[in-house]
């Protein structure tokens, strides 16, 4: 007879501990998951060590897709400033280099 | 009522009729869980195509920032070639991709004229933030930097390991020399003496057999003190060896990662495979779990800490069934968001580096303390309740057992199916 509220007891403390570590295991996937997947580490001799998107030059240059299992899509372009620098500036091809100034903004 | 009325049911009914309702109960449960399964199975296919149709990253804007002062960028075959105003090249990058722990780690890689190494650029890595925090925190990526082309570049030999995170950071060395092996052969003409790739077999995969040879032995065993004498050496064996001396718990990741497609490299990560197949084998051919409660190290830490307490097994008669669910979805989610995301490190929530590395955020800490305090009460909450590897093993059983019953059946009565 007496062993009915201890029994009780236990269950509610199993049901707090699943409760909360399953709270605490979404919390690790929301941690893990607002991690960059792509690194910023910017690496370069005679450089700062980080480069600002903000200076990113504007440029179009064909897009080279980083797929392990996909063929890379060279035609495909890739913006990195406004559009509308982007229509002023040619269609880069081997041939015919864009050129720009990374230092144009700073 | 009298109180006959109350006595169960079972006492009640012939036992006929008692069986007949038990296997017809029996056989719905068996239909619902394999309805289940195939929901999951099809939701993991889902996840899988998701995943590889949405993954990808655009390197093209990445370039600037492996060559200094480069003004145009043109593609020639696989490789950027980078030329200053005056449209003279000052170097060339390429892309190359190499499995580190989660699945492959793509780098980006500047190479000057001259065979210079100018920078390295990690485009994508899959990798558990906590260990890959590890490879950004360390000195391996600017190390990089002005060395010749020729050089080894090999971790170990002129670059320092990182302790933590040894197959992420090979993961990067083995992307890099790949990148620059690209450069070399397409821009510059150089030829690189081939790359070796020894086997890498040493004490944790022999460590690794013997357990697993042991609990072999320890299943077939029938005398009950020996066989639980052999059951504590393997687990003592798996804290001490794959927990706190080499870190190598089977976890979700490497799950995340076989289902992914992101096979590491095996010449260097033959313990991976050792262990996944060699439980898939025991697992399907054994109808045995040879992991969980043989040597798996988490387990063994909780089951030393029941010994220390003296607490006993315990089942929940109400709750079972629910909590069985709850950690069924815990794997299910977890095995989702690595495919989904094709980022097999993002779905890992076990807390064994944090016990084993005292290595972890907050939150890891906190699920630590939580379930060591938890296992002094209960007899190995973790693994009863939450940890993903249970429900993963018990649908590589449920398969067996759903593929064996077809076949069967089928061979009894050919013409029913």
């Amino acid at each position: 007879m007496a062993r009915k509220p201890n029994d009780q007891l236990k269950q509610n403390l199993l049901l707090v501990f699943v409760a909360v570590c399953v709270v605490l295991v979404g919390l690790t996937w929301a941690d893990n998951l607002s991690e960059p997947q792509e690194e910023a580490t910017v690496q370069l001799r005679g450089a700062p060590p980080t480069v600002e998107s903000d200076r990113m030059p504007a440029v179009v240059v064909p897009t080279k897709e980083h797929k392990n299992e996909h063929a890379s899509t060279p035609e495909a372009g890739s913006t990195l400033e406004a559009a509308s620098t982007v229509e002023a500036t040619p269609e880069l091809t081997p041939t015919a280099p864009f050129y720009f100034n990374p230092t144009d903004d700073e | 009522m009298s109180s006959t009325s109350r006595l169960p049911i079972s006492l009640e009914e012939p036992v006929d009729s008692r069986r007949s309702a038990n296997a017809i109960a029996h056989k719905r449960q068996n239909r619902r869980e394999r309805l289940l399964l195939l929901l999951a199975a099809g939701a993991v296919v889902l996840a899988w195509f998701y995943g590889y149709f949405t993954s990808g990253a655009d390197v093209a804007p990445l370039v600037p920032q492996v060559l200094p002062d480069v003004a145009s960028v043109t593609m020639q075959g696989d490789i950027f070639v980078g030329s200053d105003a005056d449209g003279q090249v000052i170097g060339y990058a390429a892309t190359a991709t190499s499995p580190g722990y989660g699945g492959p780690i793509d780098v980006l890689v500047g190479v000057d004229p001259t065979g210079e190494v100018l920078g390295v650029e990690i485009v994508t890595q899959r990798e558990s933030p906590g260990f890959f925090r590890l490879v950004t925190s360390s000195d391996l990526v600017s190390e990089y930097t002005g060395r010749a082309i020729t050089d080894p570049l090999r971790l170990g030999d002129d670059l320092d390991a990182v302790t933590g995170a040894t197959v992420s950071a090979e993961g990067v060395s083995n992307a890099v020399r790949a990148a620059v092996r690209t450069v070399a052969a397409s821009a510059l003409d150089t030829t690189l003496p081939p790359e070796s790739t020894p086997i890498k077999f040493g004490a944790p995969e022999i460590v690794l057999i013997l357990l697993f040879a042991a609990g072999y032995v320890g299943h077939r065993v029938r005398k009950p003190a020996l066989k639980k004498r052999i059951r504590w050496g393997t687990l003592l064996g798996g804290l001490i060896f794959l927990g706190f001396i080499y870190t190598a718990p089977l976890t979700i990741t490497m799950i995340a990662s076989l289902l992914s497609g992101y096979w590491p490299d095996w010449h260097s990560n033959l313990y991976w495979y050792l262990l996944i197949s060699g439980i898939l084998f025991v697992t399907t051919v054994e109808a045995k779990n040879p992991y969980c409660s043989w040597f798996c190290p988490f387990g063994a830490f909780q089951e030393c800490m029941a010994a220390v307490s003296g607490v006993k097994a315990y089942r929940p008669r109400n709750l079972g069934d629910a909590l069985k669910w709850v950690q069924r979805g815990l794997a299910f989610t977890a095995i989702i968001l690595g495919l989904a995301l094709r980022r097999p490190g993002v779905a890992g929530y076990e807390p064994f580096a944090t016990l084993f590395d005292l290595r972890g955020n907050l939150i890891q800490w906190a699920l630590l303390i939580i379930v060591v305090l938890a296992s002094l009460v209960m007899y190995r909450p973790f693994c009863n309740y939450l940890c993903p590897m249970d429900p993963v093993i018990d649908v590589i059983a449920a398969t067996r057992r759903w593929i064996k019953e077809t076949w069967t059946t089928w061979r009894a009565n050919p013409t029913i199916n």
